[in-house]
Order: structure tokens, then C-alpha cells, then sequence
């Protein structure tokens, strides 16, 4: 796959932080994601990038479209793997037809990570398990509240938590006054909406685009190819764009 | 200008220990006291939900 025009791979990062430069950055879901899931494809790379910036004293921005994406990846991530976790502990002890589908869920997760896609689970198969669990009743709660009391209640919080806290992240929020120090120009509704309708996508995607265009952070780090090309189009070479290497190399 | 954070030394290898530390945590004995006691429900409804038949009519 060819780079597309302004897109920088992440190993040329240091050429663009030179000691007098600006050495703060954006980044969206997919990288904040990223770093933060150990089996994620670029996980490697996207450290290697956070390790260099740590080193240099860069700063992470980010917003709070950032954030709602993080927790929903991570809530898909999750069950996705507590649900394998609960066939391959507790698989003698559950229902018939519980543990086929908890099998067939186990072989799309496999299947998944091999062929170096998503292993989130589909929102559609989390209702599913969701009802299947909500079947079995008990004194404290049926088994779906059960299931969640004992493997995500907490750990969705903690995950962001740390995050937040060890990657030291700055977040551009409109309400705070003393945040606004960070951006050129108010993000506006009607540009968002603009570049849903140029680029076909996703209005998070847009809202999370729109906000870096606005802000004074120089460049942006992204694992999607869609955001990163929308980014260096929008931004006219005012602003850097770097994603993983592999992404070029890869088929995605 | 307000000083903005930064990343800790160490921070990936750290969120890397406590994504490990989540998956550890075990199930307990209440939830699989409760997924062992047979539902209400029908095998066949079970088989629909298990197949994401949204019309699955529970008892």
C-alpha cells in the first residue's frame, strides 16, 4: 500500500521533534487504544512511539470523543476475552447450549487475531451473551450482572485511569478556560458536519479531526489510514501526520 | 502558558502489567452457582437467542 501524500510513518518521528520543536502531539482512539491493549497489532510500534516521547518530554493531548471510543473499544475487548476466560475455567459446570456458543465465540476470536484483525466483539453478539447469562437467576443478581460484577465492574475505570495517568494525558476540553490555551479557533458544529459530508466518516472520527485542525498541537499520531489521510488533506501541510509503519506494508 | 503533562518513564510497560493483571482476576463462586441452576427457559428459545433472533419469544 502506498503512503498517502503528507502521512509520515511513526519511525520518522524523531525527525520532526528536534530539540527547539514542538514537542507535543494528538492522538485518537486507535493509538490511545493501542498502547493501552497488549494483543492490539500495533502495539509494538505505538509503544515504541510513547517511549520516544516520554524520553524527549512530549505531551499527549487528547479529547473527550478520545475518551468514549477508549472505554467502548475496551468494553468490546474485554468481554470478549472474559467470556473465552469463562469457558476455559468454568466449561464442565455451564449449560449446552451456553458453552457451543461461548465455542463458537472463542473460534471467531481465534480466527480474529490470526488473520491480525479486531478482536473486539460485535455489539450485536454482546447482546446475545447478554440474555443467554440473564436466563440463569440468582439471590444477588442473574448471571450476565454476575459476570460483569466479577471481571469488568471497576477494571474499564481502572484501564482509563491508568492511562490517563501514566501517559500523562492532556485533554482539550471546551468548558475549561485554562485548557483553551491549546486551540487557534473554537471547533464548530457545521465543520464536523462538513467533514462527515466530504469524507463519508464517522462523525466521532469528524468531532476528534475537527478538534485537532482547531487546536495549536502540531501532530497527530493515528493507526487508521482513513483519519490519517482526512488529517494531512485537511491540514494542507500545516501539520504533521505519523502512523505505524506496518500500516503501509500491511493489506488493511 | 500553563506547563501540559508527560508521559512517565516506564508508563506502556506498566499498563501492560495491569491489562494482565484484569484478565487474572478469577470468576466466583456465585456466578457459576447461578449459570449451573437450569433457566425456565426452553432449549429451542435458548437456540434462538443463541443465534441472535431478536424474536426470540422468552417464557
Amino acid at each position: 500500500m502506498n503512503i498517502p501524500d503528507g502521512v509520515e510513518p511513526l519511525s520518522a518521528m524523531s525527525l520532526h521533534f528536534q530539540p527547539q520543536a514542538d514537542k507535543t502531539c494528538f492522538v485518537d482512539t486507535t493509538v490511545l487504544f493501542s498502547v493501552s491493549y497488549p494483543l492490539d497489532y500495533f502495539h509494538e510500534e505505538i509503544d515504541i512511539a510513547f517511549n520516544f516521547l516520554s524520553k524527549i518530554g512530549g505531551s499527549i493531548f487528547t479529547n473527550v470523543n478520545v475518551r468514549a471510543e477508549f472505554l467502548e473499544n475496551h468494553r468490546r475487548v474485554l468481554i470478549a476475552e472474559c467470556l473465552i476466560d469463562l469457558l476455559e475455567d468454568k466449561e464442565k459446570e455451564l449449560d449446552g447450549i451456553l458453552v457451543e456458543k461461548l465455542k463458537s465465540h472463542r473460534t471467531s476470536y481465534r480466527r480474529k487475531v490470526a488473520e491480525q484483525k479486531s478482536a473486539k466483539l460485535e455489539v450485536q453478539q454482546i447482546k446475545i451473551f447478554r440474555q443467554l447469562l440473564s436466563l440463569h437467576e440468582g439471590p444477588n443478581g442473574n448471571g450476565w450482572e454476575l459476570f460483569c460484577r466479577d471481571r469488568l465492574q471497576g477494571q474499564i475505570e481502572r484501564i482509563w485511569d491508568a492511562t490517563e495517568g501514566e501517559l500523562g494525558l492532556n485533554s482539550i476540553s471546551l468548558r475549561s478556560e485554562d485548557k483553551n490555551q491549546y486551540l487557534n479557533s473554537t471547533p464548530d458544529w457545521r465543520d464536523a458536519t462538513s467533514l462527515i459530508g466530504r469524507y463519508g466518516i464517522a462523525s466521532v472520527d469528524a468531532m476528534i479531526l475537527n478538534m485537532f485542525l482547531c487546536s495549536k498541537i502540531p501532530a497527530l499520531l493515528t493507526a487508521d489510514l482513513e483519519m490519517a489521510e482526512c488529517a494531512a488533506k485537511e491540514s494542507k501541510g500545516t501539520k504533521k501526520v505519523f502512523a505505524p509503519d506496518s500500516l503501509f506494508d500491511s493489506s488493511f | 502558558m500553563e506547563k501540559p503533562k508527560r508521559p512517565k518513564p516506564g508508563a506502556t510497560k506498566r499498563l501492560r502489567e495491569l491489562y494482565r493483571d484484569i484478565l487474572n482476576r478469577p470468576f466466583s463462586q456465585e456466578l457459576v452457582d447461578v449459570l449451573k441452576e437450569k433457566s425456565r427457559t426452553s432449549e429451542q428459545d435458548k437456540k434462538k437467542i443463541a443465534k441472535g433472533n431478536r424474536d426470540a419469544e422468552l417464557e
